[in-house]
C-alpha cells in the first residue's frame, strides 16, 4: 500500500469527503482522578454528539471559501480539523500545502514580552524559522501600523492592536493556505479594509483562504464560494452570494429552534465533488 | 503558483489523518522515532523560543535575576544545616556542601516535573488553534530547568573546590549522571503533562507525591542512615533499588565532592531512566491527538 490514492482533484487546495466529528459528551464528566475513582462505582453515561457530520466539499487553489451558520453549527470544529488539531471521527481530509492560522496574540504568549518577541514566538509556533521571518519583519510591523509599539510589552496593547499584530503575523508566514476563524471584526474599519485588500492580493497570488464568519458582508465581498453549516450538516453550498442570501433569508424568517432539518449533503457544481467515491 | 521556494519547508497536514473510518489511525504519523525527531527538528525554533521565554521570565522578573535562582537552594541549605547540625548533629563531613550537592539535582527534578505537568493545560488556547508537535511543551520546560541546573552547577562546582571538595577523573562521569536524571525527568514529565489534560488534579497529587519522594531521597541525610531492619523490612535496600534518585544523588556527591568512583548500582537508575523515557514519550504521543478536545 505504498501509494494510496488521495481523494479529490489534485489541483484543489482542500478536499474534504464525508467528514464527521463526534464528541462524546459526558454529562458528569470526571475531570479529576478523584471523580474518576468515584465514577467507577456508577455506570458512565456518555452521549454521542456529532458536531460535524457528512461534510463534503473542496476549495480550489487560489479560492476563498466562507463558512457560515448559526452558533454551535460546527464551523470552528470544521476549521480545527482542517488545521490538524482535531482528529476527524469519520471521513477523509486532504490539505495540499502549508498552513497558517490566525493566532490570538497575547493569549498565547507572555504579556510581559514585547510585540517583537511575540512575533518570533508565533512564527515559530506556525513552524516558520526566525531567520525567514526576519526578512519581512519591517513590512509586517508596517502593515500592522505598530512601529511605535513593537518594542513595548503586549500587555499594554489594545485589543485591536493585538488583533492587528496577530493578523500581520499570520499573513506574513506566507503559507499556501490561510485559515481564519472570526477575528477580523476586532480591527477598526480602516484596518479591516486593509486586511480585505491583502487577502485579495494573496488569493490572486495563488493562496487559498477559508474564513469562518458571521459577517455576511465580509463573506460576500471576499469569498467566491460559501458553505452553510446547520447542526453539523452542509445545508447549502455554492457561490457565496447565493448561500449567504439563503442563510440570511432563513435566519430572518425563522424563529430560534425552528430551523428545518433539510440538508444537502452533496451539492452540484462549483468544484464541489458530488460523489465521495469518485476518488 | 505558490511562489515561495521555501514553502515546501513549512508543515502541511497533507495525509496527516488516516483515510475513511480510521479515526484514530493518526498515530500513523508517528512512524517511528526517526520521524518524531525530524518533526522536532523542524520545530527547533519553537523549542528554542519557548525555552528562552521560560528562562527570561524566570530571570527577568526580578532585579537580581539569576542570583535569585541560586539564592533559593542556598537558603534551603542554610535551613537544613541549622536544623540538622544544631538539632540533630550529623557526622557528615562538610554538611553544607553535602546538602547543596543533593538539593541542586533535586530542585531540577521537582521544578521540571511540576512545570511540565502544567505545560499542556497552560497552553490550551494554542493547542486547539495550531498544529505543532505537542511534546515541545513539556520538553521546553525540562530544557529550561536543565539550563538553570547547569548554570547553578557552574557556580557550585568552583565553590565546592574552594571549600574542600576533591576531584579525580570521576568528575568526567558527571555528564552521565546528569543524562540519566534528564531521562527520568523527561519520562515522568511527559507522562504527567498528558495525564493532567484528562485529570486536572494531577497537579495536586503530584505536589504531595513530590514531598514524599523528597523525604525518601537522601537529600539532607546520608543514604546509609536508612535502617536495614525496620519492621522486618530492609528500608535501605528498598529505597536504593526502587528510588533511582537515591542512587543518583549519591552519585552526584561521589563525583562532585568525594572522588569516589560511581557505585555499580547506577545501572538501575539508567535502566529505569530509559524505561521511563520510552514509556512517557509513547504514552504522550498516544493521547496527544485528543488534547485539543479536552483542554
Ligand atoms: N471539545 C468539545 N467537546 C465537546 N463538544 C464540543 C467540543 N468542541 C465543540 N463542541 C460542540 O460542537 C458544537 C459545534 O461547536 P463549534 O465551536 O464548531 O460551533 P461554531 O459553529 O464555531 O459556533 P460559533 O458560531 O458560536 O463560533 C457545539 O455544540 C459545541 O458544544
Ligand atoms: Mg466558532
Amino acid at each position: 500500500m505504498a501509494t494510496r490514492q488521495m481523494p479529490g482533484d489534485p489541483s484543489d487546495a482542500i478536499t474534504v469527503v464525508s467528514l464527521g466529528k463526534r464528541f462524546d459528551l459526558r454529562h458528569e464528566r470526571p475531570t479529576t482522578i478523584t471523580q474518576e475513582l468515584l465514577g467507577l462505582l456508577r455506570p458512565r453515561r456518555t452521549e454521542p454528539f456529532w458536531a460535524v457530520q457528512d461534510v463534503t466539499m473542496s476549495v480550489p487553489r487560489g479560492g476563498a471559501m466562507g463558512v457560515i451558520g448559526r452558533n454551535g453549527s460546527g464551523k470552528s470544529t470544521l476549521l480545527k480539523m482542517l488545521a490538524g488539531t482535531l482528529a476527524p471521527t469519520t471521513g477523509t481530509l486532504v490539505v495540499r500545502g502549508s498552513l497558517s492560522t490566525l493566532l490570538q496574540l497575547g493569549a498565547g504568549f507572555h504579556p510581559d514580552f514585547t510585540g517583537r518577541n511575540n512575533v518570533w514566538l508565533s512564527a515559530a509556533l506556525l513552524g516558520i524559522p526566525e531567520a525567514r521571518m526576519r526578512a519581512g519583519f519591517d513590512d509586517l510591523v508596517g502593515f500592522a501600523e505598530l512601529e511605535q509599539f513593537i518594542d513595548i510589552p503586549i500587555k499594554y496593547y489594545s485589543a485591536g492592536m493585538l488583533a492587528r499584530l496577530g493578523f500581520a503575523v499570520s499573513i506574513s508566514v506566507d503559507a499556501e493556505i490561510l485559515l481564519i476563524d472570526e477575528v477580523l471584526g476586532v480591527g477598526d474599519l480602516a484596518f479591516q479594509r486593509k486586511c480585505e485588500a491583502r487577502m485579495r492580493e494573496m488569493m490572486s497570488g495563488g493562496r487559498t483562504i477559508v474564513i469562518v464568519s458571521h459577517d455576511a458582508h465580509a463573506v460576500r465581498s471576499l469569498c467566491d464560494t460559501a458553505v452553510w453549516l446547520d447542526r453539523g450538516h452542509v445545508r447549502a453550498a455554492g457561490p457565496a452570494d447565493e448561500v449567504v442570501d439563503a442563510y440570511e433569508a432563513s435566519s430572518l424568517g425563522e424563529g430560534p429552534g425552528t430551523v428545518s432539518r433539510v440538508h444537502a449533503a452533496d451539492v452540484d457544481g462549483d468544484g464541489l465533488p458530488d460523489d465521495p467515491d469518485d476518488a | 503558483m505558490p511562489a515561495d521556494p521555501m514553502a515546501g519547508d513549512t508543515p502541511s497536514n497533507q495525509g496527516r489523518w488516516g483515510g475513511p473510518s480510521e479515526p484514530s489511525s493518526n498515530q500513523g504519523r508517528l512512524g517511528g522515532a526517526v520521524s518524531v525527531f525530524r518533526e522536532l527538528w523542524h520545530y527547533r525554533d519553537l523549542l528554542r523560543s519557548l525555552v528562552s521565554r521560560d528562562l527570561a521570565v524566570r530571570y527577568r522578573r526580578s532585579a537580581l535575576g539569576f542570583v535569585w535562582s541560586l539564592l533559593n537552594p542556598l537558603l534551603m541549605m542554610l535551613v537544613f544545616t541549622i536544623v540538622f547540625q544544631v538539632v540533630k548533629p550529623q557526622s557528615v563531613r562538610n554538611y553544607p556542601l553535602f546538602v547543596l550537592a543533593g538539593l541542586l539535582p533535586w530542585n531540577f527534578l521537582a521544578g521540571a516535573i511540576s512545570g511540565a505537568t502544567r505545560s499542556v493545560t497552560g497552553n490550551a488556547h494554542l493547542i486547539d488553534k495550531v498544529y505543532f508537535p505537542r511534546e515541545i511543551l513539556p520538553l521546553s520546560v525540562v530544557i529550561a530547568n536543565l539550563v538553570n541546573f547547569l548554570l547553578s552547577l557552574a557556580v557550585f562546582l568552583p565553590l565546592a573546590l574552594l571549600l574542600g571538595a576533591r576531584w579525580n577523573g570521576w568528575i568526567f562521569a558527571l555528564p552521565l549522571v546528569i543524562l540519566i536524571e534528564v531521562m527520568i525527568v523527561t519520562g515522568i514529565s511527559m507522562m504527567l503533562a498528558a495525564l493532567n489534560v484528562f485529570y486536572r488534579d494531577t497537579e495536586q497529587v503530584l505536589e504531595v507525591a513530590l514531598t514524599a519522594w523528597f523525604f525518601l531521597t537522601p537529600v539532607f541525610y546520608e543514604l546509609e542512615l536508612l535502617p536495614n531492619q525496620f519492621l522486618g523490612i530492609d528500608v535501605w535496600r528498598l529505597v536504593y533499588t526502587l528510588n533511582p534518585m537515591a542512587t543518583l544523588i549519591t552519585d552526584y556527591r561521589y563525583v562532585m565532592l568525594y572522588e569516589t568512583p560511581i557505585i555499580r548500582h547506577t545501572l538501575i537508575p539508567f535502566v529505569i531512566g530509559i524505561a521511563l523515557l520510552g514509556a512517557g514519550w509513547w504514552a504522550f504521543r498516544r493521547v496527544a491527538p485528543a488534547f485539543a478536545e479536552e483542554v
